[in-house]
């Protein structure tokens, strides 16, 4: 067929808007319809003009059930956390980013911390993306404990969190598994983060990486704070 | 296949159908449509991944895809399911939507209407016989489909054109149409030649043409 001929595309085009047009000859023209823009107009022309008959097509109200699966559908359909780039710039800027935010966060820290033990010496905040506090982080000293206290984490139960120090420059040094909704205290840890400006933690699976370094999207992060 | 049979077969319902195209033009009860704005502007917030905004495009929407889909499809599961698909989809594209080229109503019941056409296609979806409540509540004279017709103004001229064509033209294309019969379905269901049926279909659609301009 001479698909060039405009009585037959308009027939065709007819065709189509109106349902007969089938099987593989409708398949052939809807390839033919991504390369030609007259033919989508005139296919588009012929679906307006049909389109008023629908009006005649009584609504009917679907069971509930269908929106509750779309919405669900939808809602897996939401991107995931990204793994943000460990050595690229996206992370330090965020960094960067949330201080604001972890500021006005540490003056409650502060207020919960009012009676703390005085050598209390770091305090990382660590936000999700969009700034939500998920953790707080602190030191006794450098030479003691490092403290992480779950504000709003979650975990998927097949997998677990791991804390890391961002060494300016340097790969991330792993600080130990974490608890995602109770404390958790690491021993002899906290000397690992003397002068390291900010800490993060990713998803890993169970146990934590075993490659040594982070292998799952990061979470959560935040600056490292002299107190 | 469709199949004609039983005492309340398709001559029955083909004559109300008939009746029903020639009906008195009364005032109907349905709803008014949505504003075309109102839905591009909704398609729009989709682009921008905003779930309320499907969730708005859906009430207002889905009532009346649903009812295109239930027409050709004629088993509410599937319909069902091709509903599902096609909110998904409109969520997945709503960005290449674009008012240039199509009103917002006819975007959506495009892609109801193409997905119902391809899900025809497999072999294992064969529809059921025409003759069951769907058709029946279609062909009730009142308030009768065609009363639906006088919502707008478009409407209300493709129903005088529809009226001004051959009651066989007129039933070949409201079957193609609505119930999305193949050239094939509509020769076993009408009787008639394969060439008689698609001839009345190019010349019903000719005359729907000129009388739209």
């Amino acid at each position: 067929m001479n698909y060039r001929k405009p009585e037959l595309q308009e027939r065709l085009a007819a065709a189509y808007a109106l349902g007969t047009l089938r099987g593989r000859a409708r398949q052939r023209f809807e390839r033919l319809m991504v390369a030609d823009a007259a033919l989508r107009r005139t296919v588009a022309e012929w679906e307006a003009r049909l389109a008023p008959l629908n009006e005649a097509v009584e609504p009917v109200q679907p069971p509930r059930s269908i929106w509750r699966r779309i919405s669900a559908q939808v809602r897996a359909m939401r991107p995931a956390p990204s793994p943000w780039s460990w050595h690229g710039l996206a992370l330090w800027r965020a960094l960067a980013g949330g201080m604001a935010t972890a500021a006005l966060v540490l003056v409650a820290v502060n207020v919960q911390l009012a009676n703390r033990p005085p050598e209390v010496q770091y305090v990382a905040v660590l936000q999700d993306k969009s700034s939500q506090v998920a953790m707080v982080v602190s030191a006794v000293d450098v030479t003691g404990k490092l403290r992480v206290l779950p504000v709003s984490s979650t975990t998927p139960s097949d997998r677990d969190l791991e804390l890391w120090a961002l060494p300016e420059g340097g790969k991330p040094q792993s600080l130990g598994v974490v608890g995602s909704t109770a404390k958790t205290e690491l021993t002899a840890t906290a000397q690992r983060i003397a002068n390291v400006p900010a800490l993060a933690i990713s998803l890993e699976p169970k146990g934590g990486s075993r490659t040594g370094q982070p292998t799952g999207p990061v979470l959560y992060s935040g600056k490292l704070l002299a107190m | 296949m469709y199949v004609c049979h039983g005492s309340n077969g398709c001559n029955s319902w083909q004559k109300k159908l008939q009746a029903s195209y020639s009906l008195a033009l009364t005032d109907p009860d349905s709803p008014p449509m949505t504003a075309p704005d109102t839905l591009a502007t909704l398609l729009h917030r989709c682009a921008g991944r905003d779930e309320k905004a499907l969730a708005e495009l859906y009430r207002l929407t889905a009532p009346k895809l649903f009812g295109v889909a239930l027409r050709i499809l004629r088993r509410s599961d599937w319909a069902e399911e091709v509903l599902q698909e096609c909110y998904v989809n409109v969520w997945q594209h709503a960005a290449s939507y674009s008012m240039d080229k199509s009103a917002p109503q006819t975007w959506l019941t495009r892609i109801v209407r193409n997905r119902c056409l391809d899900w025809l296609r497999r072999p294992d979806h064969e529809v059921a016989d025409i003759d069951d409540a769907i058709v029946e509540n279609w062909a009730d004279e009142a308030p009768g489909p065609l009363a639906r017709l006088l919502s707008s103004d478009d409407s209300r001229r493709i129903a005088g054109c529809m009226q001004g064509l051959e009651a066989a033209h007129r039933q070949v294309i409201a079957l193609a149409y609505f119930d999305g019969m193949s050239h094939g379905e509509l020769a076993t269901h009408m009787t008639l030649p394969l060439g008689t049926v698609k001839s009345w279909i190019r010349r019903g659609l000719e005359k729907l043409r000129l009388c739209l301009g």
